[in-house]
């Protein structure tokens, strides 16, 4: 269990979140640019330093500001799967998921990263350098560099964003086995609510530096607490008048003209979320 | 009338446009061109001017060769120190942000401005005999005035910041990234600067050396000013240059395009092999 809790200014973000993330589950933070995503994985990993809050992973403290405890990130073992990948571009791709490995010579070092690589079947790109090699290449090496230290939790910021469309159905598949597999907390940042729906066991909508929304994909799209998180999900908000009607439907009277009809129950002005 | 004149001024703009677009770029050649040639004609004239015998006979002469031995010896030193101290000083110039940043690059740079007679001058007040610190200095058992060692300390001084400030923007160049990605995979501050950072801004390191050990081949006023001119002690090739020029033009022709031809060599090799290491690092 990976527990987030977090308070800071950060430019001209306000930064306020509570997570946790039980093992083997994933949770996708999803929002726009700028909702401070990227900073919440920054904090769980140690990169970032809170002016407040805890980071505890399987009851191990990492970060807690009040008991002045800060783990530096090389101790705490997250698999962090940065934006754009960050391989190292002066190693080869076998280097670059040995790089975390310290025990053993470095003939073993090597034969597990190639069988890492291996696993992404990548086995015959490992002498490659990360410049050479594809977009969804570089996302398998870079998520087999963040596996390969066996990580506490893992960070994924974008995982599938840099890659071309024709790839990603792909990558998100193998990504959501990874997940799956690896049966450790992760915590998954994403500006594409499908791609957060198809990853997370759970997703929190993020904006502004808070969570405005946390639930299972289905609970986000069926009851969106604001028009910002059903306009997040893909929803059309629509305006109107509703009246509840003998057949027990509610008739919403739009104000742009037409009738919906819901089964929720209403009455007055109401936002009515669309799924086109 | 003004009216006219605006009529007659739009199509007449694209014409005078078109011009200026075509004469551009001749126009960037013949600066290249201009620039290539006033830079290079003083050294193509010292190997013209040089018979083929004054530069064997002057490399027979023991003057001239223990003065670029002493060049080499020098310059080697100096470049190690400035290396070892000042690629951990451009990093931490380069990845913190602190108060007073500014004046401390500020500081670093200064000697690039300073005339090297000024930097000369400088040393003396402060490592000299009588000196700021000269007493200091002294009491742990150390000469610098017209000793070999006070060569290095001049040749570090004045050599030091071309060193920094291009180490100091090969670093700034680093994708923040790689040292994040670097700290998660287990390895510590010291680690991911030894195995992530110097490697990849090895070709800007290179280029940094390049540079702060052609400027202390060729370093001339603060030295003769600190250390003087004592041949075998702190005579380097520059130095004996200057020495010779007052009564065998032939002979410091000859020295001068010895040296010439070591500095390019050295200039050339460091390239080749910090290129060796962008091949290497290629392509991020």
């Amino acid at each position: 269990m990976l527990l987030v809790e977090a308070r800071t200014r950060l430019g001209d973000l306000d930064l306020d979140v509570a997570l946790s993330v039980p093992a083997g589950t994933c949770l996708a933070l999803a929002g726009p640019s700028g909702a401070g995503k990227t900073s919440v994985l920054r904090v769980v990993a140690g990169l970032t330093r809170p002016a407040g809050g805890r980071v505890s992973c399987d009851g191990e403290t990492w970060l807690d500001t009040a008991r002045g405890i800060d783990v530096p990130p090389e101790d705490r073992g997250c698999g962090y799967v940065f934006q754009e990948y960050a391989l190292f571009g002066h190693l080869r791709a076998w280097q670059n998921v040995a790089y975390g490995l310290r025990d053993g010579t470095r003939a073993q070092r090597r034969a597990r990263a190639l069988e890492l690589l291996d696993r992404f079947g990548l086995a015959a790109r490992a002498d490659a350098r990360p410049g050479t090699l594809s977009g969804g290449e570089r996302q398998r090496v870079a998520l087999a560099r963040a596996l390969a230290r066996r990580p506490r939790v893992l960070l994924l910021d974008e995982p599938l964003s840099a890659l071309d469309p024709r790839t990603r159905a792909g990558a998100g598949r193998e990504l959501a086995g990874v997940l799956r597999e690896a049966g450790v907390p992760a915590v998954l940042v994403t500006h594409d609510f499908t791609e957060a729906a198809l990853l997370g066991d759970r997703v929190g909508v993020i904006d502004g530096g808070r969570v405005v929304q946390e639930g299972t994909p289905a609970d986000l799209a069926a009851a969106p607490a604001s028009s910002f998180v059903a306009d997040f999900t893909g929803a059309v908000v629509l305006t109107g008048t509703a009246r509840r009607r003998p057949d027990g439907l509610t008739h919403v009277a739009l104000d742009g003209g037409g009738e919906v009809v819901s089964l929720d129950a209403g009455e007055g002005a109401v936002a009515v979320s669309v799924y086109p | 009338m003004s009216a006219g004149a605006t009529l007659l001024g739009g199509p007449a703009a694209p014409v005078r446009r078109r011009v200026v677009r075509a004469g551009f770029a001749p126009l960037l050649v013949a600066a290249l061109a201009a620039l290539i040639a006033f830079l290079t004609l003083p050294v193509v004239a010292i190997f013209v001017d040089t018979s083929p015998g004054a530069l064997v006979s002057s490399l027979g002469d023991e003057a001239v060769l223990s003065a670029l031995r002493l060049s080499l010896e020098c310059t080697l030193i100096a470049v190690t120190i400035i290396v070892l101290v000042g690629t951990p000083a451009a990093y931490l110039l380069a990845t913190r942000r602190f108060p007073g940043r500014t004046i401390v690059v500020t500081l670093v740079e200064l000697p690039l401005v300073l005339p090297p007679a000024v930097a000369g001058i400088g040393l003396l007040a402060a490592l000299g005999p009588r000196g700021l610190v000269g007493g200091a200095v002294a009491d742990a058992g150390i000469e610098l005035a017209l000793q070999t060692a006070g060569v290095v300390v001049a040749l570090v001084f004045v050599a030091a910041p071309f060193f920094v400030r291009q180490a100091q923007a090969a670093f700034e160049a680093i994708d923040h990234s790689w040292l994040d990605a670097s700290r998660t995979l287990g390895a510590s501050e010291a680690r991911t600067f030894l195995r992530v950072a110097v490697p990849a801004a090895a070709p800007g390191l290179g280029a940094g050396l390049a540079l702060a050990w052609g400027r202390a081949l060729g370093e001339f006023g603060a030295t003769i000013m600190f250390a003087g001119s004592l041949r075998g002690v702190t005579q380097t090739a520059p130095l004996a240059i200057y020495e010779l020029f007052s009564g065998d033009f032939d002979g410091a022709l000859a020295l001068s395009a010895v040296l010439v031809a070591v500095a390019a060599a050295l200039l050339l090799s460091v390239k080749l092999l910090s290129g060796a290491a962008i091949l290497g690092g290629a392509a991020r």
